[in-house]
């Protein structure tokens, strides 16, 4: 294992007013694997990272790092002692030297009479051959992301943590970038921890995701399984799109307009149905829809559609759509009614 | 940090034994450092410098300069602080000696040579101070001053003062300027000569004339020269160390007033031998020579005046009660408090 | 965990014997001063010190000066950041500063004294009065407020100016709109640094209000005046009184926070910065304020200090190089030279460093403590020189001696070395660096130290690669700011100085209270060259770092 949290929980402020960031983590990131951190703004995900850096302080719960424990009770290993490379979103360039010189710092730290020449080596690496000279600050974003993830991969750290690396680029470098990263953790045997709300980008690279909300981790799965498998609402939605209707359950079957979908036993309720854009056809008979627009995006068609006073929408290879909906997988959960006292 | 620590000493001895011995005695032959807290004319201290070298063997002088009553500040702050290493005090401000006297914190000593000071101004010499140098608070003014712009006499031209009344006189109004008796030694002790000899309505009869009081006398010194205040009230020392052609100067009918300015060997001297022998030194004949090169008035007879002065004996000098400067320590600090008060009013 | 951070554990110490030295046991010996009173002499000493009418002057003094800054500062600013200058206009704003306000009083008492200034008649108020006091101490401190503005302004990218213009607004609309309240956070900033060196000034009103026939009194010049009554009741008042005076220093900065935290925004810095527009007007209006606040005073020292006799006219019979050859060959000049530019370069290094410091625990690490000891180490410059001056007398007029092992004595023997007068100007100014530095980490992403921690520096080591090297354009400034009232500083040397070590703030006032005027005004024109030089030289190296 090359990190692993267990317990961690992290507030800020004090007593009553005490912001609670996260509560309880525990976690296992496997040697060579890419894992990420996948939630919202504000759900905790840096607040995490940042306690595996050693930039802030958890307040309970232990962080081992290779095996050795960096925060235990009684113990805090700084920063600059665990040995990780970090990239930042705000790439963290220092204005004040030079591409090489930037790259060459934590080697110079270590007193490394190679510092100059490693670092233009990598630099070559991530592309950036020949600027190694120029002032750090004259770069272009996705140049000045080159240089801090070199930078990072200096030391070949064993862990390289990488906080919304991508976001304060354009799209087609975020891509390109994140092929180059896997590819250059996966040659070099790097466990990855990769902070983003990117799903996408989450999805795309990562051997495993956690996906966190409000301070905890609520599923943690590989891509497939996340979004196959999604074991809240939550994670259904926030990885890939998922649609939601409002039906009722009555004598063991979910209804939609009186339609029926599916058997479900349980409480006569009403409910809400959850539904991947794929996981929904135009049939000839079923829920009625009105359809309010289509866009042809090559694979396949995109449906916008309203049933009732909801919209949902549907993916399909056929271009072809109907004034009916059937619904081939979906969830269900109880949607609480709002009660007297609240 | 490193500041502080660079700024330490290092001394290899127990305590206690090795503390007293003065850090540069090698070579068997002790020299003894002796502190002079004094206002007088840095011209004055640099050529009394290689004067004492030469003539007080064993004794290295120090000198810390400023204002009287910076001197008294900081040597009041040291007092405070645990104890000044001042050895000797030399300042213009005679009231200070006679405070420092009643609370017990000169060393008694007279030097033989404080005897032969001019009978008529006994009160120069007391048991634990002694006046080595006097200065003369005259009259002076332009000789050919602007005309007076307003008023009855408007137009004409107005010769200096020759009275310290005649201050207050309408004459005069908005046209005279004294130093700061609350930041000057010597002002302050001519002003309250002055109210002691002249009475009580004088200073408000100053202030009504729009007195302007402020620095010391080489600033009374500057508002003649430059017309701004033509007359004004100032040390005669001033008006001989940079002679004006356009500047002249009287002793006034009252008399001048003569501010001695004391010698005296403060309680917590380290080194109260050669403070002795500073003091005799500055009472003899090379230090007085130099006093009277810097323009001020040797408090013995034996010397001649500064160029340009009468002596101290044909010098008519304001009649003061034998028991002035006691009265006047008394009365120092309620006679401060009047001034900041009179002067601070609009 | 102090212990596993050792650097930082280091940097505490460092701050804390810093700030005990120079803060804490000065100022507690002057509380003490008062724990000496009874209590039934308290209502006296309090009746005593309490005057109304300087409480109201002083308070005047700080919001005139903080009108006539801005009145001055603001449009300067605007016109340095958005106006195209000749280089000299640039430069010369710079100067009114670095002219010491003793001299630059002395200036104008020759140039609007009632009786017969050169330009009496002109100035249309008595330069005797608080007005004075407000009209000379203004023009000194406006180059702070403009050099603020501009600064800020140079920041705003000019998307922000454009997206108006698209908008429909004209320049005026813009600079109304969008260009001034983007400069609101430094203009407050400027104004805290402003009201307190209005509070705490004393040469100023010192010397205009003695030489008047009815004196405006303020808190500063109340405070000398208790000084010069017997220790006993004369401390206390002083105490008191500079006691009201960290009102508006301590008071300003935080309600200027408030203000700023209820609309509170940051600039996004970066981007293209505004092109500067040539406008003849504006450039003439920088170069009157120049010739106003700079060259008058300056042409009157000049003068000074060529003229052979006070008062006999400037004709050539009175003009003479006498008063430069007698100074320039004065032993004396020579060693206050020295020593005021080993301990103005020394002091302003010493506070640059503790304000780096004590600045990135406040901002970095911000524990109360933290930001307790930056708040105190602010108090110094707030309080006058005299008092500071009185109880750094109070605490190291003595050797003291530690005894190591029975043997070792270390005696640390300030008391007249140049030690002493470095500490007292550091204490005084370090507020400047770190008011400096704290807005400076403020505007500095954290992630940059952070990466250099992860890289594997310890704290010592991020704050000597990271934050020094990106805090320097800063801290320079701020050095700047430290050196010029240290390299002719008066209040703390005329107490704490030492027979060998004169300094040209003390020689300065020799010169002009007992020696020679002309010699002060050829001093007065030595101390403005070698500042002015230093200043052009900053700019220079500012606008090439720029310019790169």
């Amino acid at each position: 294992m090359s990190v692993v949290l267990a317990g961690v929980t992290k507030s800020y402020g004090s007593g009553a007013a005490a912001n609670r960031v996260v509560k309880g983590i525990d976690l296992e990131i496997h040697d060579a694997e890419i894992f990420t951190l996948l939630g919202p703004s504000g759900c905790g995900k840096t607040t995490t990272l940042r306690m595996i850096a050693g930039l802030e302080q958890p307040d309970s719960g232990t962080i081992h790092i290779n095996g050795e424990p960096v925060v235990a009770p009684g113990r805090l290993v700084p920063p600059e002692q665990r040995g990780l490379g970090m990239v930042f979103q705000s790439h963290a360039i220092w204005p004040h030297m030079t591409v090489v010189e930037n790259v060459a710092y934590p080697l110079k730290l270590r007193n490394d009479p190679q510092a100059r020449t490693k670092a233009l080596e990598l630099l070559q690496r991530v592309g950036l051959t020949g600027m190694g000279d120029r002032p750090a600050h004259a770069l272009s974003g996705g140049q000045q992301q080159r240089v801090s993830l070199a930078r990072a991969l200096i030391t070949r750290p064993k862990v390289l943590l990488l906080d919304e690396p991508l976001s304060a680029l354009d799209a087609g470098l975020r891509v390109e970038l994140r092929v180059q990263i896997a590819e250059l953790a996966r040659a070099a045997k790097l466990s990855v921890l990769l902070v983003t709300h990117d799903q996408e980008e989450a999805m795309s690279i990562s051997d495993r995701i956690g996906v966190m909300n409000g301070g905890v981790l609520e599923q943690v799965d590989d891509p497939a399984g996340l979004y196959r498998r999604p074991k809240t609402p939550f994670v259904g939605s926030f990885i890939g799109h998922m649609n939601h209707l409002h039906a009722v359950r009555r004598a063991g079957s979910i209804y939609i307009h009186r339609v029926f979908i599916r058997e479900s036993p349980g409480f006569e309720e009403p409910v809400r149905l959850s539904f991947r854009p794929e996981s929904v056809e135009f049939a000839e008979v079923g829920i009625p829809c009105v359809l309010r627009s289509r866009s042809f995006l090559g694979a396949f068609t995109r449906f916008e559609v309203s049933v009732g006073q909801e919209r949902i929408r549907i993916d399909s290879h056929s271009d072809r759509a109907s004034n009916f909906l059937r619904i081939r997988e979906c969830m269900i959960e109880t949607v609480k009614m709002p009660t007297a006292e609240e | 940090m490193l500041l502080a620590m660079l700024a330490c000493r290092v001394e290899f001895s127990p305590p206690g034994q090795g503390a007293a011995a003065p850090a540069g005695g090698q070579g068997g032959q002790e020299i003894a450092e002796v502190w002079v807290y004094t206002s007088m004319y840095q011209e004055v201290i640099d050529a009394l410098k290689p004067l004492a070298e030469a003539e007080l063997p064993g004794v290295r002088l120090q000198w810390f300069q400023s204002g009287s009553e910076k001197v008294a500040a900081r040597w009041e702050a040291e007092q405070a602080a645990g104890g000044s290493r001042a050895c000797l005090l030399a300042t213009s401000d005679p009231g200070w000696y006679v405070d420092l006297s009643r609370r017990g914190l000169l060393l008694p000593y007279v030097t033989p040579k404080a005897l032969g000071v001019l009978d008529v101004n006994r009160g120069w010499v007391q048991p634990d101070h002694a006046a080595f140098r006097i200065s003369l608070m005259v009259l002076a003014g332009l000789s050919a001053p602007p005309p007076v712009s307003g008023g009855e006499a408007a137009g004409s031209i107005v010769a200096p003062p020759i009275s310290y009344a005649l201050l207050a006189d309408p004459l005069y109004k908005d046209r005279f300027s004294t130093g700061d008796p609350l930041s000057s030694g010597t002002t302050f002790t001519a002003v309250a000569a002055l109210e002691t000899a002249l009475g009580p309505d004088w200073l408000p009869g100053l202030k009504r004339n729009g007195w302007v009081a402020s620095g010391g006398s080489s600033a009374v010194m500057g508002r003649i020269q430059s017309g701004e205040r033509p007359y004004g009230m100032l040390l005669l020392e001033n008006l001989l160390s940079r002679p004006d052609p356009r500047v002249s100067w009287a002793i006034p009918e009252e008399g001048a007033v003569a501010v001695p300015g004391p010698l005296a060997i403060p309680r917590g001297c380290g080194e109260p031998a050669a403070a002795e022998r500073v003091y005799d030194w500055l009472f003899g004949p090379s230090a007085q020579e130099q006093i009277v090169a810097g323009k001020m008035h040797s408090p013995l007879p034996e010397y001649p005046p500064p160029a340009g002065a009468p002596p101290l004996s044909e010098i008519r000098q304001l009649p003061l009660p034998a028991d002035f400067y006691a009265r006047a320590a008394a009365e120092s600090e309620p006679r401060k408090q009047r001034l900041q008060q009179l002067l601070s009013g609009g | 965990m102090a212990a596993l951070r050792g650097g930082e554990a280091l940097l505490r110490l460092a701050a804390a014997v810093f700030l005990l030295m120079a803060v804490a046991m000065p100022l507690g010996a002057l509380l003490l001063q008062l724990g000496a009173l009874r209590w039934q002499e308290l209502p006296a000493v309090l009746g005593g010190a309490f005057d109304g009418a300087a409480l109201l002057n002083s308070a005047l003094l700080c919001l005139g000066v903080l009108a006539v800054t801005n009145l001055f500062g603001v449009p300067l600013g605007v016109a340095l950041a958005r106006v195209r200058l000749p280089g000299w206009v640039a430069m010369g704003v710079r100067l009114p500063y670095v002219i010491p306000p003793y001299v630059s009083t002395i200036a104008w008492i020759q140039l609007a004294n009632p009786t017969n200034g050169l330009l009496t008649g002109l100035l249309p108020l008595n330069i005797y009065s608080l007005w004075g006091m407000i009209w000379v101490l203004g023009l000194h401190l406006t180059p702070f407020v403009a050099l603020s503005v501009q600064d800020a302004l140079n920041r705003v990218p000019a998307s922000m100016e454009e997206a108006a213009r698209v908008a429909g607004a004209g320049r005026r609309e813009i600079l109304r709109d969008i260009t001034l309240p983007m400069a609101l956070p430094a203009l407050l900033a400027s104004a805290g640094f402003v009201l307190a060196s209005a509070a705490a000034s004393f040469g100023v009103p010192y010397l205009l209000s003695a030489s008047s026939s009815s004196p405006d009194p303020v808190l500063t010049t109340r405070i000398y005046q208790a000084l010069e009554l017997s220790p006993a009741t004369g401390r206390p008042q002083a105490v008191l009184l500079a006691l009201l005076l960290l009102v508006p220093g301590v008071g300003a900065p935080l309600l200027f926070r408030w203000m700023q935290g209820r609309r509170g925004f940051s600039v996004p810095a970066g981007g293209r910065a505004v092109e500067p527009v040539a406008l003849p007007a504006a450039a003439a209006g920088v170069g009157l304020y120049v010739a106003v606040a700079a060259l008058l005073p300056l042409i009157a020292v000049v003068i000074g200090s060529f003229t052979l006799r006070l008062g006999a006219g400037i004709g050539p019979s009175n003009l003479g190089l006498k008063p430069w050859i007698d100074l320039l060959s004065d032993g004396r000049l020579h060693r206050a030279l020295l020593h005021s530019t080993i301990l103005a370069t020394a002091a302003a290094t010493a506070a640059c460093g503790a304000g780096l410091v004590l600045g990135w625990l406040a901002q970095r690490r911000g524990t109360a403590l933290d930001r307790g000891i930056a708040a105190a180490a602010r108090l110094p410059f707030l309080i006058p020189g005299s008092v500071l001056g009185l109880g750094l007398l109070l605490c190291w007029s003595q050797d003291i001696r530690f005894v190591l092992l029975d043997r070792v004595s270390l005696i640390l023997s300030l008391p007249d070395t140049l030690w002493l007068l470095g500490l007292a100007y550091t204490a005084r100014f370090v507020a400047l660096p770190l008011d400096g530095a704290r807005a400076a980490l403020q505007s500095m992403h954290p992630s940059l130290e952070e990466a250099a921690r992860i890289s594997g520096a310890g704290t010592g080591g991020v704050l000597r690669d990271v934050t020094l090297p990106i805090l320097m354009p800063a801290l320079q400034s701020a050095w700047f700011l430290v050196f010029v009232p240290c390299f002719c500083e008066l209040t703390l040397s005329v107490l704490l100085k030492g027979p060998e070590t004169e300094v040209l703030g003390t020689l300065l006032f020799y010169l002009q209270s007992y020696a020679d005027p002309s010699a002060a005004a050829v001093l007065a024109v030595l101390v403005v060259a070698v500042m002015g030089i230093g200043a052009a030289a900053l700019w220079l190296a500012g606008r090439n770092r720029g310019a790169t």
